[in-house]
């Protein structure tokens, strides 16, 4: 029984995803023929964001919980409350999307790919939560 | 849900941070939960009791009493 303020999770493990994530992104950009410059632009951004919270995470508790260290139990249910409603506009988003281009006599696969994931999650996180409690 | 927590706080004379640090939560969860904008999980309402030698139900009540 704890409600320990340590946060949770590795120090570096934000910066450590964005690294790797910038690292795959301009790998991409390279195999498809775009420029040193524009492919290495991609990565700064994300190098930079992973490093500002990697150093700022220590100095508060809102960037503790953008690097995945929510400090306490609390913000533990903040970070639980906005990732709820990230996947809500994340599902609206693909199920209009799909909608409007099936309006439009587009192909819309990519949305009906995003709402089976979106759906799938939810259902596979009733099913896995249920079970554990 | 009320509480009794900012009083009991005041009246050992301790600020938020130093209960904060004494139970391992934020200044602000604290705050939170003197304002009843959060509810402490039952292992912190515990602590908390336990920090102020109290039971539970006496630093927590209902909004009636």
């Amino acid at each position: 029984m704890t409600t320990s303020d340590k946060p949770r999770g590795r120090a570096y493990g934000a910066a450590l995803s964005g690294l790797v994530i910038g690292a795959v992104l301009i790998g991409i950009e390279l195999s498809q023929g775009a420029s040193v410059a524009g492919a290495l632009g991609g990565l700064i951004i994300i190098v930079l964001y992973s490093l500002g919270i990697f150093i700022l995470q220590n100095r508060s508790e809102t960037i503790s919980t953008l690097a995945g260290r929510p400090v306490d139990e609390r913000w533990t249910q903040i970070n639980t409350q906005a990732l709820a409603v990230a996947a809500t506009f994340a599902a609206i988003v693909s199920l209009g999307g799909f909608a409007v281009m099936e309006a439009l006599g587009r192909d819309n696969w990519q949305f009906a790919f995003m709402c089976l994931v979106v759906a799938g999650g939810y259902f596979g996180g009733l099913i896995w939560f249920r079970w554990r409690s | 849900m009320q509480n009794d927590v900012r009083k009991l706080r005041e009246d050992q004379g301790l600020s938020q941070g130093d209960l904060a640090r004494q139970l391992a939560v934020s200044r602000q969860t604290i705050n939170a939960i003197e304002t009843g904008k959060y509810l402490p999980s039952l292992p912190l309402a515990l602590s908390i009791g336990r920090f102020f030698s109290k039971k539970v139900e006496e630093v927590f009540h209902d909004d009636e009493r």
